[in-house]
């Protein structure tokens, strides 16, 4: 068991050194650097930059030195802990990811919530209620929800509640909490601002789950056991909860794990649209400034995360199943 | 309505120097309770002797409240604080209908008579926003150990180099200095209104920046080093940076100064030594902070129509005026209309030397760029696009240049599909696909590229027409919208990047921002990468020649010399419109480039209860590009009591 800990942690490290080196190429590999968009972008507000100006640009940011020695560079302070400074920002890049990991792993997990508490009881009311108008009403909903793209219904919802309720639309607080430190009446503002995350990044997942619980509870709802339940007489709420539920919520928990990653730069395209000062956005915002740095530091950090979640998952299947552990004694 | 506006304006600056002496001055609450906390000193001793005054467009204003803006990515500051590092600078056009040299910084300016030196006198007892002096040090620091550095500058600024050698400035005494050049610079006078003479251009504090220069401080290279910095120039520049505003400690002459930030917005605060007074003697800028958000262009217009957005102009576009219009009652905002100085929205450009000889050979043909020029529906586009508010015309100068030819603007601007098709198959492209598609000599598809970024909402709805038009004649038109910024600056500077589409003509009176020639002046293109870099080499350009290139690099030299002595010609002597008008002459009869609809109105919101807001050609003549709203932003206040105290 121990050998078998140490092997996984060698592998882990290997695994997180190579990822760092691809990280690094992949996120060198288009074309063009960040000074190419600094010059560019002096050049449209009209600003004379000749090749020297760019040259010296380069200098000035640590852009001129060869491909490995930037990389040896930066991995060495990161495995320092220090995940270096943004170009874009000229902050430290740890300062930036923690300013947003917070909220976005906050609005992850009640989005998640949001999405079981409306997708499951849903499911439920489907199968227990099948070919009934409420379901095909469901249905339909269900497929329109899920062929709509987010981004799209996010637009869409914007605009409605800006127009019929009057909600500010866009980011997570009102102006005058932007620069204010925390307090009860930034947190109630906040609240205010969660339902069209909530809602847009919710129900896209809600079509999905609805269908998973519908299947697999009918399947289950035709089973012996059910029948030979409901003969003896069990109430038909009480029988439902009991039994056929309990097996059919299985595929739906054992994916929560798979959104694990999604938890923490999931659904970039909607929250740039809704303008959430979450991971996501940043993280796009940096791979299209080619902001070096802070780019190669966040998908570090998030290739950290889901190495450390494998782990433990390595680790829990290892409890569970017997075999995995002797796997290399045959 | 405009003499009025002129007046005011005429006696603002004639009454400048004489208003203010006798005045004790007022100062915004916030700064009284720090100069009762004994934190700063009163608000006679941070003011100039003789401070810039500015005469309000309606009334005299009140203190305090914060203006929210948005822009969309992290590198813009709100536009007023965009703009203020323009109205900082040591001199500006003034808004007086004539476009006449403006004081700011400046107490007073003199030009040689034979254009050769001017000498400025800065205002006595200017103050950095951190309370230093700002005196004629700081422009000798600038001009002598930034702009003459050579490992900050290796290429000198080319606008200030007269044969061979770059103007020098001499101190008089502890406000005057002289710049002396080695000929004579009679565009002198025009290049000191477009806001050049600012922060980081012509003075920088010296005070804050001398401990990361090695001729002041022989520890610069130990320092750079220590704040993780590869040399001293990355250092330097990081603190001397103009644009960004990144170090919130360099002292700045703005009106608001930077003070906290993150990605997604930052703060601003009113600087504590701003060197403007209005007519009462108050201090300006009435508003205490501006913040700005960084937002999607989805939620930037819907800022605007909730009302969220105080004042937005830049990322306004036209196709979205009838929404501005629609919401201004629920969201408590009024839209406006902004005349344009922009000769055109959207003009499409060839890359002259690009490697593919069938391609490049069309391209070279005068009756080439003429079709395709006349294949263009303009008054469609304009209708569509443009709600029938922009200018159908060629890519030619803007009409207010005194130098202008009407004939210029309907110059191969006609819709004349017949001619297009005829002059097409003059030039032997008469075979075509079954899809109607011409044939090139290769026996290929006629296929052009046009390489852009969406830098304005109405560019691709304009390119698609465009594309249409193209196709109807038998040329296959392809639009490749890269992403901007890297993306699009790599696509650009690739040597052999297809045809491209940009605005153009943009004129501020010298640079007519005509491609490829435009960047030419300021050494750099990246329209025409090639010709860029031999036109900073002495000889050598004939490399990139082609046997059956019309435009040649002689030609090109030939021409850029042109322009640059047509640089020195006084702007309005009979010399200047002379050569401006057998220059652009020239131009438009070659359709260097394709105009497509110019002089588009740009729509800005401002809230209601937001005073002082100038509106263009009713409060102030528009006459000059950096004449915008924004300009007189240290003049805005809030109306409301609410909006003053939050």
């Amino acid at each position: 068991m121990h050998a078998y800990i140490v092997r996984r942690l060698a592998y882990m490290i290997v695994v997180f050194l190579m990822v760092a080196m691809v990280t690094f190429i992949i996120i060198q590999l288009p074309p063009g650097d960040y000074v190419t968009q600094v010059v560019n972008d002096m050049r449209n507000r009209g600003l004379a930059v000749d090749e020297e100006a760019e040259i010296a640009l380069r200098r000035q940011y640590g852009l001129d030195r060869p491909l490995w020695q930037q990389f040896l560079r930066w991995f060495g302070n990161l495995v320092q802990g220090d995940f270096g400074r943004s170009l874009q920002y000229q902050q430290p890049v740890s300062k930036l990811i923690g300013e947003r990991l917070a909220l976005s792993i906050g609005i992850s997990i009640l989005t998640l919530l949001f999405t079981y508490l409306l997708a499951v009881p849903i499911g439920i009311y489907s199968a227990t209620h099948q070919y009934s108008m409420t379901d095909y009403a469901f249905t339909v909903f269900g497929f329109v929800g899920l062929a709509t793209p987010n981004f799209l219904l996010a637009l869409i919802l914007m605009f409605l509640f800006l127009k019929y309720l009057g909600i500010n639309p866009g980011g997570l607080f009102s102006a005058e909490y932007v620069f204010a430190p925390w307090n009860l009446a930034k947190v109630i503002d906040l609240i205010k601002h969660l339902p069209i995350p909530l809602i847009v990044i919710g129900t896209a997942g809600t079509a999905g789950i609805i269908r998973v619980m519908r299947g697999s509870l009918l399947d289950e709802l035709k089973r012996q056991y059910v029948i030979t339940a409901r003969a003896k007489g069990l109430g038909e709420n009480r029988l439902l909860f009991k039994y056929p539920l309990r097996v059919a919520l299985n595929p739906i928990v054992s994916t929560v794990g798979w959104l694990l990653p999604a938890i923490v730069s999931g659904e970039t395209i909607t929250a740039v649209v809704l303008t959430l000062p979450t991971v996501g956005p940043l993280l796009l915002q940096s791979l299209m400034a080619q902001d070096m740095q802070l780019a190669a530091s966040m998908v570090m950090f998030l290739t950290l995360l889901t190495v450390i979640g494998t782990f433990v998952s390595d680790l829990v299947l290892v409890l569970v199943d017997p075999r995995i552990r002797y796997e290399k004694r045959v | 309505m405009l003499r009025k506006a002129t007046s005011v304006l005429f006696a603002l600056v004639l009454a400048a120097p004489f208003v203010a002496l006798s005045q004790t001055y007022n100062e915004a609450p916030m700064l009284s309770a720090r100069v009762a906390a004994g934190e700063l000193p009163p608000v006679d001793q941070r003011l100039p002797e003789n401070p810039f005054v500015v005469e309000p467009f309606h009334e005299i204003g009140e203190y305090g409240g914060t203006l929210r803006m948005h822009v969309l990515t992290f590198d813009w500051g709100p536009i007023p604080v965009g703009t203020q590092n323009q109205q900082s600078s040591l001199t500006m056009v003034d808004a007086d209908g004539k476009n006449s040299l403006g004081l700011r910084l400046l107490e007073h300016i003199e030009f040689a008579e034979d254009f050769t030196s001017v000498t400025m006198r800065l205002r006595k007892g200017l103050k950095w926003s951190d309370g230093e002096p700002m005196t004629a040090d700081d422009i000798l620091f600038m001009w002598n150990d930034v702009q003459q550095n050579e490992e900050l500058r290796p290429n000198p600024w080319g606008t200030w180099v007269v044969d061979g050698e770059f103007v020098q400035v001499e101190q008089i005494d502890s406000e005057t200095v002289r710049f002396v050049a080695a000929g004579p610079i009679p565009s002198w006078e025009t290049q000191l209104k477009t806001g050049a003479t600012q922060q980081g251009a012509f003075y920088a504090p010296k005070h804050y920046l001398q401990r990361w220069h090695p001729d002041h401080n022989d520890d610069a290279a130990a320092v750079a080093k220590e704040e993780g910095f590869d040399g001293w120039t990355q250092a330097f520049e990081f603190h001397a940076d103009w644009w960004t505003a990144r170090d919130m400690d360099t002292p700045r002459m703005y009106t608001w100064i930077l003070t906290d930030s993150n990605p997604s917005a930052k703060l601003f605060e009113r600087n504590a030594y701003f060197w403007q007074v209005d007519t009462a003697g108050n201090q300006l800028p009435y508003i205490d902070h501006v913040q700005s958000e960084v937002v999607s262009l989805e939620t930037w217009n819907l800022k605007i129509l909730s009302g969220e957005a105080d004042f937005a102009r830049h990322f306004a576009s036209l196709n979205n005026f009838p929404l501005y219009k629609e919401n201004e009652e629920a969201g408590g905002y009024t839209t406006y209309l902004q005349n344009s100085l922009i000769g055109n929205d959207v003009a499409i450009g060839f890359n002259f030397n690009q490697e593919d000889q069938v391609l490049r050979s069309v391209y070279h043909d005068i009756r080439f760029r003429r079709a395709l020029s006349v294949a263009i529906n303009r008054d469609e586009i304009n209708e569509e696009v443009y709600f029938g508010q922009a200018v159908p015309r060629s890519n030619v100068p803007i009409p207010s240049l005194g130098y202008f030819k009407p004939e210029w603007k309907t110059a191969w601007s006609q819709y004349d599909p017949d001619l297009a098709n005829q002059l097409l198959d003059e030039i032997g492209l008469t075979e075509r696909d079954r899809d109607g598609i011409r044939l090139r000599s290769d026996g290929n598809p006629l296929q052009v590229t046009i390489l852009y970024a969406e830098y304005k909402q109405t560019v691709t709805a304009t390119l698609e027409l465009v594309q249409e038009y193209w196709e109807e004649v038998g040329v296959k038109t392809v639009l490749d919208n890269q992403p901007q910024g890297a993306p699009y600056g790599e696509a650009i500077g690739d040597p052999d990047h297809p045809m491209n589409a940009w605005e153009h003509s943009r004129s501020d009176g010298i640079n007519s921002w005509l491609h490829p020639w435009h960047d030419f002046l300021n050494g750099g293109s990246k329209w025409v990468p090639r010709w860029s870099i031999w036109s900073r080499l002495v000889d050598g350009g004939e490399e990139y020649d082609r046997p059956g290139d019309t435009i040649t690099s002689a030609l090109v030299t030939e021409r850029f010399q042109f322009l640059k002595a047509w640089q020195l010609t006084q702007p309005g002597s009979d010399e200047h419109t002379r050569m401006g008008q057998e220059y652009f002459d020239w131009w438009t009869d070659q359709v260097w480039t394709i105009g497509t609809v110019g002089l588009p109105p740009a729509p800005f919101t401002s809230k209601n209860g937001l005073g002082n807001v100038g509106l263009p050609d009713v409060d102030f003549p528009r006459t000059h590009d950096v004449l915008r709203p924004t300009a007189f932003a240290s003049q805005w206040y809030w109306k409301d009591a609410a909006r003053r105290n939050e």
